[in-house]
């Protein structure tokens, strides 16, 4: 009887070492957007442009509404562009969050979209900003890169 | 039992004999050793009754605050004077079981993907009505709404909201200081989904 327990114990730490080794070297989709996700909100928040852009595919779109500002931006390049002139303005200031992340991977696995609440504090005040957010995901080369972001209204 | 002396004709000295000595003595007689304040401390003089105690605390406490009542922390100055900036309240998750939510209460909705910001506002739009603001007065199907809540000698109000239909199953949501621009303030439709419950407090 010991021994048929030691043997299911033993059984049952080996299946559950398998499990996660396999989780580690063969992540899910789901996985690697989370943790890509993850980089993307630690590069915003440290307003590197350079390595923010490589996030997002060549010809990314970027639609963003909120309030009273507007803007729309098409590639890479001007991506780079914008995300540079908002770093000279207030140079490390922001800090990014994301949070409710809720993923939806296509049945063919080579896109994805994630609607999650972006949360960004301004260093030096209490006030935080929430903003809805709908990021479009392909896998391009094996990467997960960003084709599409756009803000989604939530508020009046 | 009062506590005398005794004295010991063999190391010529006096022993306190009294009620502690005694229950001492009926303690160790019965071969167990008494607890050490320790222990006593940490599992209570009946451990098994301690054990169940702790056992229902560890399950009510959990689902009665996040079931029943959230704690909520109010950040902003949206729902001023009614309440303030950085205080705590208690949502009450089970109030809307029997009952629609009504005009005039103070509800918190949960819009964003993320659960865990939510907006502390007042409902005063029901679903399928058209709402409109004129002057600061909120107008509903074009009559005025009475708000017996809002002080407006004391807040003004200028808002001038052109007039939208409300859904089938939604709620207008506005919080309670209008003396704040229009366009500063965070209003929603909020769906019946996301209206979470009201506020206790």
């Amino acid at each position: 009887m010991k021994n048929a327990i030691s043997r299911i114990a033993l059984l049952a730490a080996i299946v559950i070492a398998c499990w996660w080794s396999w989780q580690i070297l063969f992540p899910s989709s789901e996985q690697v957007i989370r943790k890509r996700l993850s980089s993307l909100a630690q590069t915003a928040s440290a307003s590197n442009a350079p390595k923010l852009a490589a996030f997002f595919t060549t010809d990314a779109q970027i639609d963003i509404d909120v309030s009273s500002h507007h803007l729309n931006i098409t590639g890479r390049d001007e991506m780079m562009a914008a995300a540079a002139m908002a770093a000279r303005s207030q140079p490390g200031r922001y800090k990014v969050e994301f949070g409710g992340q809720e993923i939806e991977v296509a049945s063919v696995n080579t896109s994805a979209i994630v609607h999650l609440t972006a949360k960004v504090t301004v260093s030096g005040e209490s006030d935080w900003i929430p903003q809805e957010l709908k990021i479009t995901f392909q896998k391009i080369d094996g990467n997960w890169l960003i084709s599409r972001l756009e803000t989604v209204k939530t508020l009046l | 039992m009062q506590p005398c002396f005794e004295h010991d004709p063999a190391r010529n000295s006096f022993t306190v004999v009294g009620l502690y000595q005694l229950v001492r003595m009926k303690i160790c007689a019965e071969g167990t050793p008494p607890p050490s304040w320790l222990r006593r401390v940490l599992f209570g003089r009946d451990p098994k009754r301690t054990l169940v105690r702790v056992v229902i605390l560890a399950t009510v406490l959990p689902f009665t605050f996040t079931v029943v009542l959230r704690p909520v922390h109010v950040q902003g100055i949206s729902m001023v004077p009614t309440y303030h900036d950085n205080r705590y309240n208690f949502v009450n998750r089970l109030a809307y079981l029997f009952h629609e939510p009504q005009r005039g209460d103070v509800v918190v909705a949960t819009p964003y993907s993320d659960k865990k910001i939510m907006l502390l506002k007042r409902i005063i739009g029901m679903p399928g009505e058209i709402i409109a603001f004129h002057q600061g007065r909120a107008f509903i199907n074009g009559q005025i709404l009475e708000e017996p809540y809002m002080n407006f000698q004391q807040y003004p109000c200028d808002w001038e909201i052109a007039p939208m239909k409300i859904g089938s199953d939604e709620y207008y949501v506005v919080g309670d200081n209008r003396t704040m621009p229009e366009a500063n303030h965070s209003k929603l439709i909020a769906p019946r989904s996301c209206i979470m419950g009201r506020i206790l407090l």
